[in-house]
């Protein structure tokens, strides 16, 4: 095989693969997902719930003002309306079955950081933090998927600026940067 | 060549020789062809393209709950009352669950017992629930069967040896559950010929005989260390394994507190012939050997008795012989002892550990005579906490071996590896026609018997318990049972052909026995959701009932004590039971195994202590395999030179050397169960008249500590009770020339300190082990233990002072002192351990790099590094994890936070409340289990805070001072006493 022919079909190999396999939903850049958006078991849409019916974000995630995680509605939450709205859904059809056949419903994590960094969502909510600081317009999304980088400059930038003059927090109360606020 | 090429610097010939150059791409050109070079070149692209389409996340799956109960938000902890099953003392717990699975146990501090405090035991026990090796399903003859089958076969076995007029035995452990006892009461009049015997490898039973003969009672009294001023025992190493060290602990720790708080001392002797955990912490050890106590004992009585002016009814103890085996260099001491004895009358406590029953009847008299019943001997407050009659055994195994035995039901013991060898238990069972085991683990009973049946582990059950007359504790299950298990209660319930669960049981036991009691609750449900919330209900008597003290008893106890002779000059065998593992039931615990003995500092095995003076009388090395023989047995096991143990005795720990334990603990050290041997009307432990035999063979001892001595450093300081008011002289101040990189950082907001008070310390090492289940430490194993790469985070540092035969042992807790100008910050060229604003030390485990540098600055050696991704592929066992704390990988340096988790979770709930933190409100995990409270930790910068108070102690010291690390650890001396 000639140089040249080699060179030019090495790179035309290279890019029908990358054509061919890049999605960009799971890439963008190495360790930063910003709009990652997966597949869902269930076709939710927040725009739906949240924007057209205006549904508070906290009445699903009910975990966010008292625990680390904001948590993913349990099945009985779906069902407290879905019991008599769009109940013949094929969507809704599958909330059903789960509570039937009593398996649970595997979700895939769309914002997610890594095991060392402890985030709380309770302080962040009970500091008036809104979702779509970190979550984006997710009242906006059909499919949701991230929306910000949520590396840790992107954490740290928001605790140097907001300073506990702007939370209005009482005296001595500080927004800290230290390490271990996250890590430990 | 112009002058510019001339002055050009060149790296290759093809530079200053063109010609070469060309010369060479021709060559190159001559080959159109692809050679091996480009070849790669192409490949090593296409791969790099290729596989950056591939960078992505692994997909994260989220599992919610279909129905989630109201109370529960995941990510949260939910706490319940319950109670430790670690051993009988029945310690109250919290059990932290967390989404659904128990993570850490921690002791209950309204549980009047333990009172917060809860040990390494009982700590680590928790891990057996997640036990990949436990039996998760009945089984006959080794193979699984259902429930069903094994209840209709063992009914139809039972009714049938009920015609064959054929004894059912009840083999248990300790049962201080009320409710068990009473199904068992109901079990055994199902079955009329039926028998119930408690079985313990180490018994009271000698105490319990002998208050049955001199107070008409036979029992196990309470003891109260809280209103001592003077302690004597007799090797009862009553802080470290006998009866209920946690509770014991609590109360000898808060009162030597309180007496310091009056500059009093709390006087401890301790009379024992191998270096006990209890015997560390005595004001004064004396030392004999174990056949010398009847001696002492008898000493101690005759010259109490003069003194009370007893001696006319005791005409023997005037001229008797026995007292020949007291040491002459003893004599003076024992007298200025019974003089202080005799002047702390109902102050004063005497314990001896003997298992004979005469030797007890005359401890029962030296208490009598010194007004101790009622005061610190409570009798209406009985104990419970060791049930066990050995003659009964004995008897049992006779019965066995004459077939009068038809079933045996094994509970909670595991006879075949604890029974003396020579009371052939193997053999007994052969004879049994029917044999059930409700073992949880595979051990060497299990393996003999026909149907396993086993119970839940005591996490996963309903169970209760009265560790003292009066006072009822109770079990709550805090996750599903994790196999096809079953209560033990609800077997015996189904085999009496009843279907009630035995929480159904337990209920209406406590509805009908317990509530009528008591009269604060008017109804049974509100009573009982008040005990489930406290997890205990306190209905002791406090009223002492009169009792009439047999003298008679006591004569002729004294009589048959002065007959035996001690046979001093020969070598004598004591065996005792294991600081971590007890007498085997824990050798399968990773935890335990690695928990170091609180002296030796030896973990992984057990060895012969020797007392210096015979190791260089027999040259024995320390780690030489010694061969030890008596009555035709013989032992090969290690030595350890341990300073203060007696000369003539050899001791070693049982527990050990398990054929049938598990994965971790089979094979782990040596068994001395065939050494210990049924002598009159009791287990002996002790074996006189040993052969020594050293050996050409050495073991590695895989050793926590290896440094022993001080050096005379200013490390662990001592004062005594004069001079602790005096100002400090012992720190000596510096003059800092040398530079510092930092000028003082500031802590605005808080500043995280520690105090430990040495003088409360006694070294048991709870602590250890709290942090480890706290923080998810890997344990190790014996091999890289013995390379120093263990990875406590906390250890207690063991020192020794003076002299060689009989030195002081002192403890100091030794964990990341957090320093404020860390020498080991300066080191790391990563910035992956910084100071925080709040005076923590931060430890960044995804910044580390690992050069070990700041391990290798830090001068109090509490770093540790992360040699291997320790396993953690037993799923199973992985449930115990905390899901608060990152489990490090390899490569990564890691040491004690202070919990930083606990720290953190507590201000964002202060933070979400908008209160200031409380005090106290903050526990670390070693100072919420340190059952002797040592520990103390808080935020300095509040003045009303007790580590403020606790840093302008007059005690206070901190060690290394002099390298100005500034450490935030405070210790506090340890107050020497000088009494006797």
């Amino acid at each position: 095989m000639d140089i040249k022919t080699g060179w030019f079909l090495s790179i035309v190999v290279t890019i029908l693969v990358i054509l061919i396999y890049y999605n960009p939903d799971n890439y963008k850049f190495i360790n930063n997902q910003q709009g990652y958006k997966p597949d869902q078991p269930i076709a939710f849409s927040h725009r739906v719930h949240a924007k057209d019916n205006a549904i508070p974000c906290l009445y699903c995630h009910f975990a966010a003002e008292e625990s680390r995680h904001a948590g993913i509605p349990s099945a009985n939450v779906c069902m407290n309306c879905h019991r008599e709205i769009k109940k013949d859904s094929p969507e809704i059809q599958k909330i059903v079955k789960a509570i039937k056949t009593n398996t649970p419903i595997v979700w895939t994590k769309v914002n997610s950081i890594p095991d060392f960094v402890y985030f709380n969502h309770s302080i962040h909510i009970n500091r008036n933090i809104k979702c779509e600081k970190c979550h984006g317009d997710v009242a906006s999304m059909d499919k949701v998927y991230r929306a910000n980088k949520l590396g840790m400059g992107w954490c740290i930038s928001c605790h140097r600026e907001y300073t506990h003059k702007v939370l209005k927090l009482e005296p001595g109360s500080q927004v800290l940067v230290d390490c271990s606020v996250c890590h430990y | 060549m112009d002058k510019k090429q001339e002055n050009r610097y060149w790296t290759k010939l093809e530079e200053v020789e063109p010609e070469v150059n060309d010369a060479l791409q021709n060559s190159e050109k001559s080959t159109t062809r692809m050679n091996r070079r480009t070849f790669l070149e192409l490949l090593t692209l296409s791969f790099a393209a290729t596989s950056c389409t591939k960078f992505r996340k692994p997909v994260q799956k989220i599992v919610p709950l279909l129905n989630k109960p109201e109370y529960h938000a995941p990510g949260t902890s939910l706490w319940y009352a319950s109670t430790c099953g670690g051993c009988p003392a029945a310690c109250g717990t919290l059990v932290k669950v967390r989404d659904g699975r128990p993570i850490k146990l921690e002791g209950n501090p309204d549980h009047p017992l333990n009172q917060g405090g809860l040990c390494a035991i009982g700590q680590a026990s928790l891990l057996g629930v997640y036990d990949s090796q436990r039996l998760k399903q009945p089984m006959k003859k080794g193979q699984p069967v259902d429930w069903q089958t094994i209840d209709a076969e063992i009914t139809t076995q039972f009714q049938k040896l009920v015609r064959a007029k054929k004894k059912i035995v009840l083999l248990t452990g300790t049962i201080h559950s009320p409710s068990t006892r009473a199904i068992i009461d109901e079990f055994l009049r199902t079955y009329p010929l039926a028998e119930h015997l408690s079985y313990e490898p180490v018994s009271l039973t000698a105490i319990r005989r002998a208050h049955e003969k001199t107070h008409g009672k036979a029992l196990i009294p309470a003891y109260r260390f809280d209103r001592t001023r003077v302690i004597v025992s007799f090797d009862a190493d009553f802080l470290g394994t006998w009866l209920s060290p946690v509770e014991f602990t609590r109360q000898y720790a808060s009162q030597r507190a309180r007496l310091l708080e009056e500059r009093k001392p709390l006087l401890h002797v301790q009379l024992e012939a191998r270096v006990s955990l209890t015997g560390s912490n005595a004001d004064k050890r004396m030392i004999i050997s174990p056949d010398q106590q009847k001696a002492y004992l008898l000493w101690l009585s005759k010259w109490l008795a003069q003194k009370a002016g007893q001696t006319t009814w005791l005409g023997t103890l005037a001229n008797q012989q026995g007292l020949e085996g007291v040491q002459s260099e003893h004599l003076r001491e024992l007298e200025k002892l019974a003089d202080i004895l005799w002047t702390n009358r109902g102050k004063s406590l005497v314990l001896s550990s003997a298992s004979d029953e005469n030797s007890q009847v005359v401890v029962n008299f030296i208490n009598q005579l010194l007004g101790n019943y009622h005061r610190t001997i409570l009798l209406s407050h009985a104990s419970q906490q060791n049930q066990s009659d050995d003659l009964a055994i004995k008897n049992l195994l006779d019965e066995m071996k004459g077939g009068q035995v038809g079933a045996l039901l094994i509970y909670d013991c595991n006879p075949v590896f604890t029974l003396p060898e020579e009371l052939n238990f193997m053999e007994a069972l052969k004879g049994v026609e029917v044999t059930v085991d409700f073992n949880q683990f595979d051990d060497e009973t299990t393996e003999l018997v026909q149907y396993l049946c086993p119970d839940h582990h005591y996490i996963e059950t309903w169970n209760d318990a009265e560790p003292q007359v009066g006072f009822y504790s109770l079990f709550q299950p805090t996750i599903r049972p994790l196999g096809n298990t079953r209560a033990f209660q609800e077997s015996l319930l189904r085999w009496m052909g009843r279907n009630d669960t035995y929480y159904q049981y337990l209920k209406k036991y406590w509805q009908k026995n317990i509530f009528p009691k008591q009269s604060r609750f008017l109804t049974s449900l509100k009573f009982w959701e008040k005990a489930l919330l406290d997890g205990f209900v306190d209905l002791r008597q406090n009223r002492e009932t009169a009792y009439v003290f047999s003298q008679k008893a006591v004569k002729s106890a004294i009589e048959k004590l002065a007959e035996i002779k001690s046979n001093s000059g020969a070598f004598s065998l004591e065996i005792h039971p294991s600081h971590a593992v007890r007498d085997g039931a824990y050798t399968n615990n990773p935890y335990l195994l690695e928990f170091p003995d609180p002296v030796s500092k030896v973990c992984w095995t057990n060895y012969v202590s020797v007392a210096p003076r015979t190791a260089q009388q027999l040259n024995i090395k320390d780690g030489q395999y010694l061969q030890i023989t008596w009555q035709g047995k013989t032992l090969e096991v290690p030595a350890r030179i341990q300073p203060g143990q007696q000369a003539g005795t050899f001791s070693i720990a049982m527990g050990f050397g398990r054929k049938r334990a598990g994965t971790f603990g089979t094979g782990v050290g040596v068994n001395v169960f065939p050494f210990t041997t049924f002598k009159d009307d009791h287990f002996e432990f002790i074996c006189q008249e040993i052969q020594v035999q050293p050996l050409n063979r050495f073991k590695k001892f895989a050793l926590i500590q290896t440094e022993d001595l001080l050096h005379n450093r200013p490390i662990l300081l001592e004062t005594t009770l004069a001079e602790i008011d005096k100002a400090d002289h012992t720190v000596q101040e510096h003059n800092y020339d040398a530079m510092v990189i930092w000028h003082g950082h500031k802590f605005e907001k808080h500043k995280w300190e520690m105090a430990i008070d040495l003088n409360k310390c006694i070294g048991c090492g709870a602590c250890i082990v709290a942090c480890e289940v706290e923080n998810n430490i890997p344990v190790v194993g014996e091999e890289e233990v013995h390379r120093r790469r263990e990875m406590h985070w906390m250890r207690i540092d063991r020192y020794y002072k003076g002299e060689l035969e009989n030195p002081r042992i002192l403890y100091q807790p030794m964990l990341c002192q957090q320093c404020d100008n860390a020498s080991c910050e300066s080191v790391c060229p990563v910035l992956a351990t910084i100071q925080s604003s709040e005076g923590l030390n931060m430890q960044i485990y995804n910044r580390c790099v690992g050069t070990r540098f700041c391990a290798n600055n830090c001068p109090y050696k509490v770093r540790r590094f992360n040699w291997f991704d320790y396993p953690h592929n037993d799923l199973s066992a992985n449930l115990i994890l905390n899901p608060d704390v990152t489990v490090r990988s390899r490569g990564v340096m890691e040491k004690c936070t202070f919990c930083v988790q606990r720290i953190e979770a507590v201000k964002i709930k202060a933070k979400k409340e908008r209160r200031p933190i409380r005090d106290q409100e903050i526990q670390t995990a070693c100072q919420q289990s340190c059952p002797a409270d040592a520990i103390v930790f808080g935020d300095a910068n509040d003045p009303d805070s007790q580590i403020a108070k606790l840093k302008e102690n007059s005690r206070k010291f901190k060690v290394l001072e002099e390298l100005y690390v500034k450490p935030s650890v405070t210790y506090l001396k340890k107050v020497e006493t000088h009494d006797v």
